[in-house]
């Protein structure tokens, strides 16, 4: 196997041992190394690294100055750079990007906007494409769930959850409204103007909103190889992938007193675009022509009181509708087109309470009731009469306790799952009631140094989808719930290395996971109706390692480097006897990983970023000729920012896939090679 | 972290780097990941060279394959088609016919027509098949008769190809998503399933005169018919695949004489078949049950020979495809498994009786040609 020693691993493993030896070098003047470091940028680095450190689960953060260096347009292009993630990216602005966190599958990540979750029931995976990081504050991502147990109890439910925190107004001194402007435009005709501003009204609320638009063609260039590589080839260009997307948001927040906060948001996105489908070989031209136009609006707000020293309480409440209209316009039936629209609403109130019964000691109740519908039209009536409008009657309750010593920190909840389904037409999916435990804890030994243990289990399942129980003639209503188990052990580790290195830290985690009843679809009825089953079972063993340092070079110049590597064996062990056994599932590679570096100097900053995955198959079977090779993305910044009375003019240059790799994520749909971005943004 | 503390704390935070690195170095795993390899199926028969077995993949991955196994040495060469051309079929090739020296075969979502030399696999033309909104037309079936061979297509026409000079020479409309085609008396008889219309699918078999190339009537079948073969007196025989739900599956008889639908058998719910020597084989397989059964059907004395064709305890998983030997009378299936795994060609002599198994030779295997000696030039 080490002939198959990857570079970059090589790469990573002799960056590790340098920090090593830095280490070993820089011990030597610990003197003068006692004096405390004031760099801004590096405390809140510090600051969310530290929470990455402590947490009894996996927790990755990345703040917005991270985000900045990261080459990242979308909320799944930054995501990308978590360990233990695979995000399936179907290429180009507009393609479907949807998160797999350890080889769960999509549907068990669940995502939450500012605190509250993101729901598709129809296809119970959310685009993350769709996020713009425009005005992302925060992105992180749990495995198993966060340890904070004063929360809605949606965010119990799922085996990941990716949480997205846009900006919250920050006013200094006597000024009273905060504004950017930006401008980005690139390669394939993107153009993306957005403004953001915040108004404070009173010493106890302020306004935000934020906008932008983005239009792209999208028609960047590939290498179409009419079978494997080495047969024959030729220069291609992605057609249909037309994009323009409109985001609106508009917030008031409050701050009521010390104790009492709170805000309301809405939420409004269009988007029309073309969808490229796969490349079919003597035939995408055709294959390039079906429309998707859709359009999320909600509504949310949060409330929350401390009212006393031992209660707490906060409520979250949201309104969402979205909206979808898919045209396949050569579709051969009589009408010659196949068109559907479908109409989603969620109803969602949640009520959460924290008692601090001890100093170390607090518990916390949480109670989400939720409702969601589906509604469709068809090309044709007779289809649109048979579709069955479910409905689906959602109430998760949790109760969680949490222990904090300077040594240990455990966390515990029972989350309780009751689901009731109706539909109009037909018959309906079943009723679910289920128990989801689980447990963490994490455990510092030594006094004096940030090294931890670490370990969790968590037991959670998700629900059928509406597709998954209705869609037309492959919906199956007597599906259960796909079911994960989670067993994980880490060490953190964080040190500072005096004022040259003031801060190093590691996480190591191993994992094991078992899906089972998975969800997938099978030709059940006859040879040519699919429908969805339960079968299949998934072992994961992995490990996910992340590292980051940060390296000041004198007064001026601060050095960051970060990393992350996942090794995972995601294996189906659905029949012993079967044919695919042992084999590794589709699309995840056994290794992978990402790196970055940046570079500040008092002239100009620098940042590199890179993505590297090992070689996957795109079927059940681990045929080579199923094989899609491994690949590496190496992305480019160079930034520039004038101050002046306080206003600031900045201007980014990104030059990403540097190398033109033609690589993809899934078969057939090939990812841009390099392109260009520019961004000039005016901040006061 | 409390950076005062730095002092103290070095020497067991040494140990901890050395310690970490030296997990990171080792654990670096690189990636172990190793191809599988599929199995191997030694077996031999003498009374051709070898045979073709076409599979047409999974939609949208463009795996369709052209595998040749050839009996003596015994080889498989899993894709000729790619291993000749240096490029692969497409997209759900989904049928394929032996005319002269050439094969043609017929793949459905890349919406062409690939013209190959019968004995080398190597690609003679492939023939677009678009309408003039260049809006695919999706071929499904082919069949030839006089210098002529007719491609049925989804688009709901019959294109003309005449093989000699491979154009295009003409094209005539018929009912909705045709779904196989066979010649009897000198017509075409197309079966229009309507199946892109669910769940308001097509009952009709267009007959279009050979001569003039025009559609002469409509035969009203049972709903979305599909697959149909004639026999030597001039029976055309269908299965109609019903709604997938209350309405069964269907054989059913027409006379090409009069035109008129003669008889449907309502003791044989059949999913597919093939005519040879005017003797049909029947199978039908129930996705509820996962069993299967084939039958054996007398054509010209319209009666079942046998309910149950396999006389040993061979089991099928999924039969897709049905093929009988032109030379012996050995009649080969293709097993599809679960459609996402590779399947494989089971043969068994007239009698029932299993003769041997070529395994894992391709994704949905749904056709077997067979290759004589003369004309097979394959070298490896």
């Amino acid at each position: 196997m080490y002939y198959f020693f990857s570079k970059r691993i090589f790469l990573f493993a002799v960056f590790s041992c340098l920090l090593a030896e830095v280490s070993f070098a820089l011990s030597k003047d610990a003197e003068d190394s006692t004096r405390v470091y004031t760099i801004r940028e590096v405390r809140v680095t510090e600051s969310y690294r530290n929470a990455e450190i402590r947490s009894s689960s996996p927790l990755q953060i990345l703040s917005s100055k991270q985000i900045g260096n990261l080459n990242a347009l979308q909320v799944s292009d930054a995501v990308k750079y978590f360990a233990g993630v695979a995000v399936k990216d179907y290429g180009g602005i507009g393609g479907l990007k949807t998160v797999s966190v350890r080889s769960l599958g999509a549907a068990h990540t669940a995502v939450s906007y500012d605190g509250i979750s993101l729901s598709d029931t129809q296809t119970g995976q959310i685009d993350i494409g769709r996020f713009s990081l425009e005005n992302v504050d925060m992105l992180s991502l749990s495995n198993g769930q966060s340890d904070n147990i004063f929360q809605p109890a949606r965010l119990f439910a799922s085996a990941a959850v990716l949480n997205i925190r846009t900006l919250t107004p920050r006013f200094e001194g006597a000024n009273y409204i905060h504004a950017r402007a930006s401008l980005k435009g690139g390669s394939f005709g993107m153009i993306n103007p957005s403004l953001w501003l915040q108004y404070k009204l009173s010493r106890k609320y302020a306004l935000s909103f934020s906008s932008e638009w983005l239009s792209a063609d999208g028609q960047y260039p590939y290498k179409l190889y009419h079978g494997g590589e080495g047969d024959s080839v030729s220069n291609e260009k992605r057609k249909n992938t037309d994009v323009k997307n409109l985001r609106l948001e508009a917030a008031l927040h409050g701050s009521l007193s010390e104790k009492e906060n709170g805000y309301i948001k809405a939420y409004y996105y269009h988007s029309e675009r073309g969808l490229p489908g796969a490349i079919i070989l003597y035939n995408t031209e055709n294959f390039s022509s079906q429309r998707l136009s859709d359009a999320t609006f909600f509504l949310q707000g949060h409330y929350q009181n401390i009212l006393s020293e031992m209660f707490s309480i906060q409520g979250n409440a949201k309104f969402n509708h979205g909206y979808l209209h898919y045209l396949d316009p050569t579709y051969l039936n009589e009408t010659g087109r196949q068109e559907s629209f479908y109409r989603q609403n969620e109803y969602y109130l949640s009520l959460s309470a924290l008692y601090k019964a001890l100093p170390h000691l607090s518990f916390a109740v949480s109670s989400d009731g939720f409702i969601n519908a589906l509604g469709a039209e068809f090309e044709s009536d007779s289809v649109t009469n048979e579709f069955p409008k479910p409905v689906r009657y959602n109430l998760l309750s949790v109760v969680a306790a949490k222990y904090v010593s300077e040594h240990v920190l455990a966390t515990a909840s029972l989350l309780s799952t009751l689901v009731k389904e109706t539909v109009q037409k037909g018959s309906a999916g079943s009723n679910y009631n289920r128990l989801s435990p689980y447990v963490s804890v994490t455990y510092k030994p030594l006094q004096n140094s940030d090294l931890r243990f670490r370990a969790f289990y968590k037991n959670i399942f998700r629900l059928p989808t509406f597709n998954d129980l209705y869609y037309s003639r492959i919906g199956n209503i007597h599906l259960k719930p796909e079911t994960t188990n989670q067993f994980d052990i880490g060490i953190t580790y964080a040190v500072s290395l005096g004022k040259t290195i003031p801060l190093v830290s590691f996480t190591v985690d191993g994992y094991r996971n078992h899906v089972r009843d998975k969800i997938m679809a099978m030709p059940t009825k006859n040879i040519f109706v699919w429908s969805m089953v339960n079968l299949g079972k998934v072992r994961i063993t992995g490990v996910d390692i992340s590292g980051e340092a940060s390296v000041s070079a004198g007064e001026k110049l601060t050095i960051l480097f970060g990393g992350t590597y996942t090794y995972q064996r995601a294996l189906d062990v659905t029949d012993p006897e079967g044919s695919t056994y042992l084999h590794q599932v589709p699309y995840m590679p056994r290794v992978s990983g990402s790196g970055r570096l940046s570079l500040e100097t008092p002239w100009v900053n620098f940042a590199y970023s890179l993505l590297w995955s090992g070689k996957r198959y795109s079927t059940f079977q681990n045929f080579a000729v199923n094989r899609l090779a491994s690949y590496s993305d190496h992305s480019l910044s160079v930034s520039k920012s004038f101050s002046l009375l306080n206003q600031k003019l900045n201007f980014k240059f990104e030059a990403l896939n540097l190398l033109n790799e033609n690589y993809m994520i899934v078969k057939w749909f090939p990812m841009p090679g390099r392109s260009f971005r520019g961004t000039l943004s005016w901040t006061f | 972290m409390k950076y005062f503390l730095i002092e103290k704390k070095r020497s067991a935070d040494r140990w901890i780097i050395a310690i970490i690195s030296v997990c990171l170095f080792s654990m670096a795993s690189c990636d172990d990941m190793q191809d599988k390899e599929r199995k191997q199926s030694f077996v031999s028969e003498t009374s051709v060279t070898g045979i073709y077995v076409l599979s047409e993949g999974l939609f949208n991955l463009n795996n369709s394959t052209l595998a040749y196994y050839n009996f003596d040495p015994a080889k498989l060469t899993s894709d000729l088609f790619l291993t000749m051309n240096k490029r692969g079929l497409g997209d759900t090739a989904n049928d394929m016919a032996a005319y002269g020296s050439k094969l043609y075969i017929v793949v459905n979502v890349s919406s062409q027509i690939e013209v190959v030399d019968l004995a080398t696999g190597q690609s003679i033309k492939r023939i677009p098949m678009f309408n003039d909104s260049e809006v695919a037309r999706q071929p499904r079936y082919i069949d030839f008769a006089k210098g002529n061979a007719y491609v049925c297509s989804f688009d709901g026409t019959l294109v003309r190809i005449d093989t000699a000079n491979l154009n295009i020479t003409g094209i005539v409309k018929c009912g909705r998503n045709p779904d196989g085609l066979c010649i009897a008396n000198n017509k075409i008889y197309v079966t229009n399933s309507g199946g892109l219309d669910y769940p308001n699918y097509d009952n009709t078999v267009s007959v279009i005169d050979a001569a003039t190339f025009t559609e002469t009537k409509k035969i009203t079948v049972g709903i979305n018919p599909s697959r149909i073969h004639a026999d030597s007196e001039g029976d055309v025989y269908l299965v109609s695949r019903g709604n997938y739900g209350d309405i069964p599956y269907k054989f059913q008889k027409i006379n090409s004489k009069t035109d008129e639908l003669e008889q449907t058998f309502d003791d044989i719910q059949a999913l597919n078949f093939t005519i040879h020597n005017d003797t049909a084989y029947i199978y039908n397989f129930d996705f509820s049950t996962q069993s299967s059964w084939i039958k054996v059907f007398d054509c010209k004395k319209e009666v079942i020979i046998s309910n149950s064709f396999i006389t040993d305890q061979t089991s099928l998983t999924t039969p897709y495809g049905i093929d009988v030997n032109p030379l012996n009378g050995d009649v080969y299936i293709t097993d599809a498994k679960n459609f996402i795994v590779w399947g494989d060609v089971v043969c068994f002599d007239n009698k029932g009786n299993f003769k041997f198994k070529i395994e894992e030779l391709g994704l949905n295997p749904n056709k077997t040609l067979f290759v004589t000696k003369t004309t097979t030039k394959i070298q490896e």
